[in-house]
């Protein structure tokens, strides 16, 4: 997916539902696009700056889940795609489902579970089975396949248990401004004292909130100290809006403390992707009109024409 | 109803380890038990209610069977919106236990004293809302919320007062007057058998489910002389509130009176018996109000 193609979509939506949040929309595209990517089956996502939902919706339309009805007829009456997702925008709920999540995922899974996520780890030697070794179980020892890990004549799923760092992970974007709220902070420690490795935020600090630049109303820098401090693991990522360098930036905390629950820092931009918008907090209530919404497209089209 | 509590958490959690039971750090000698039988299913998720009501909800997401447990005048009052958003919009199910209900915690002030705990919760779409009475209650609200597919908030007030007495009218044998209907919850339930008792003609409903609703008041009290709620808890929004909006709209309803917490603070220590006279929920004020009432 280009995240062009995706700010293409979010546009398209703003202008059909006259939806406001497009700056919050657009500095979020690769942070979603990035973990998409890096997500296998028994992962969860929660995007809970909620009131970015266009970013979601847009990606979904790009994977066929969303038509084209759906996004013309964004916010119209009836309309099932609400402006935001998940706890709605409320804000600051997020983290603690993400460590209500993520200590259901260290939990014992069902065999459909297991096999779902061993299916996409490669071993060394390229059976399924050596994974299975690592895993208790009150069942007999490891064979090269799943199934031998049911006693004969069972069916039902049974209870295993895989070791931390094979744990189905949980990952949750906030907003920077969302982290003035206390409830994240009552989710990090307890994220901590649980040691929920399998926990990954990522923050799109674009350094704006509602009403100015978080510097002017709550200054929450240096984040990535906070979150070091309260026992997590860290990294920054000054290209918040190029997909690789994200990706680069989970494969980091991926190879850290398996124990420490991990903190992405990303340096986003508000309003990323369209000249007029970025950096320019309006954005966070303006809305399209049609000519601005062509301007937008020339934009992103011109780019495309200078890419080849 | 406590030892009856943990009894039902260790038989809930050995019989479904996805059973969690979560705690904003209360519950010392409640959970003595528990933590000792099935330590991998209890966490204490710290004095961080708010916290506490997502892990349960992020549990419950994928397949747990969480309960959450603090004082009634915390959960809901500190946690509204995490109850609303991450448990009840879902429709995630989610065991919430709210103890000390009313004015329990008597000698400690408002900030233990739950009376506003029914009034938050009833506006909250999905959300079953149970008020068991003794033991006996406590254990089929229990066993109902743990096999809902939806959330419940189980209000559980004084805790030793016993068994409630299974009578159900006084001095209804055939040709009397009609009775005073005493609909009552919780504590109150057992404060209803001694006013029935006084007033020698009387029926008591003993509600159990809060909402929904689903006691027959509405034919009951069809044939009652007067409808009377009591209940420990604000005057405002609370049972007495449920039943009004019932009778509302329905023609031929005797007079409905409402005994509750009056809208005012606590500001007094005192043991429970003080605190629920000087609210006017002791049998005696109760009679005395009703008699007057009744002579109108």
């Amino acid at each position: 997916m280009n995240p062009k193609d995706i700010r293409r979509h979010i546009l398209r939506m703003a202008l059909a539902g006259n939806s406001t949040h497009l700056g919050s929309s657009m500095s979020v595209v690769e942070i979603l696009l990035a973990l998409d990517g890096f997500m296998i089956p028994g992962d969860s996502l929660i995007l809970s700056k909620g009131h970015a939902a266009m970013a979601q919706y847009a990606i979904r339309y790009a994977k066929g889940e969303l038509s084209d009805e759906d996004l013309d007829t964004y916010l119209s009456d009836g309309s099932k795609l609400l402006g935001s997702v998940e706890t709605g925008a409320a804000l600051g709920h997020g983290l603690s489902v993400g460590v209500g999540r993520a200590l259901g995922k260290q939990r014992p899974v069902t065999c459909e579970h297991l096999k779902a996520f061993t299916s996409q780890i490669p071993c060394p030697d390229g059976k399924i089975g050596c994974l299975v070794a690592h895993i208790e179980t009150r069942y007999a020892t490891c064979g090269t396949r799943l199934s031998a890990w049911l006693s004969p004549g069972e069916t039902a799923p049974k209870i295993l248990a895989p070791p931390r760092e094979y744990s189905r992970r949980i990952f949750v974007v906030v907003g920077d401004g969302e982290l003035n709220e206390g409830a994240c902070w009552e989710a990090v420690m307890t994220a901590a004292q649980c040691r929920l490795g399998n926990l990954y935020v990522l923050v799109d600090a674009n350094g704006y909130q509602a009403l100015g630049a978080t510097q002017d109303v709550v200054d929450m820098s240096p984040l990535r100290d906070k979150f070091e401090v309260f026992g997590w693991a860290a990294q920054d990522v000054h290209a918040g809006n190029d997909v690789a360098s994200i990706a680069k930036g989970i494969g980091r905390l991926k190879g850290m403390n398996p124990d420490r629950p991990k903190a992405l820092i990303c340096r986003t931009v508000k309003g990323s992707g369209i000249s007029f918008m970025a950096n320019d907090n309006n954005w966070h209530y303006n809305r399209l009109t049609p000519e601005l919404y062509e301007a937008a497209l020339r934009e992103l089209d011109f780019e495309r024409a200078g890419d080849l | 109803m406590k030892p009856t509590l943990s009894r039902l958490l260790i038989a809930a959690a050995k019989a479904d380890p996805k059973v969690m039971v979560l705690t904003g750090d209360h519950g010392f000698s409640l959970f003595a038990d528990f933590r000792r039988e099935c330590p991998k299913q209890f966490l204490n998720c710290g004095i961080a209610e708010q916290n506490m009501i997502g892990v349960a909800a992020g549990l419950a997401r994928e397949g747990f069977r969480p309960i959450a447990y603090a004082l009634a005048a915390f959960m809901p009052c500190r946690t509204v919106e995490q109850i609303k958003l991450d448990v009840c919009y879902p429709n995630l199910p989610v065991v919430l236990l709210g103890d000390g209900a009313g004015l329990v915690y008597s000698y400690l002030g408002p900030s233990h004293h739950a009376c506003e705990d029914i009034a938050l919760v009833r506006s909250l779409p999905n959300l079953t809302v149970y008020s068991p009475a003794d033991g006996n209650g406590l254990t089929k609200c229990f066993n109902a919320a743990l096999s809902a597919s939806g959330p419940t908030y189980i209000r559980m007030g004084k805790s030793d007062l016993g068994n409630l007495p299974l009578t159900e009218s006084i001095g209804q044998d055939g040709g009397s007057a009609p009775p005073v209907l005493l609909v009552a919850t919780g504590s109150m339930s057992h404060i209803a058998h001694k006013v029935a008792f006084a007033l020698r003609n009387a029926r008591i409903v003993n509600v159990n489910s809060l909402k929904p609703l689903t006691a027959p008041i509405v034919e009951m009290a069809r044939g009652a002389s007067l409808v009377a709620t009591i209940e420990e808890h604000s005057l405002i929004g609370g049972l007495g509130s449920a039943v009004a909006e019932l009778l509302t709209g329905e023609y031929g309803m005797p007079l409905h009176l409402r005994f509750g917490i009056p809208d005012a603070f606590r500001h007094e220590a005192g043991t429970w018996d003080y605190q629920i006279r000087a609210c006017g929920l002791d049998p005696e004020s109760i009679v005395k109000r009703i008699g007057e009432m009744s002579h109108g």
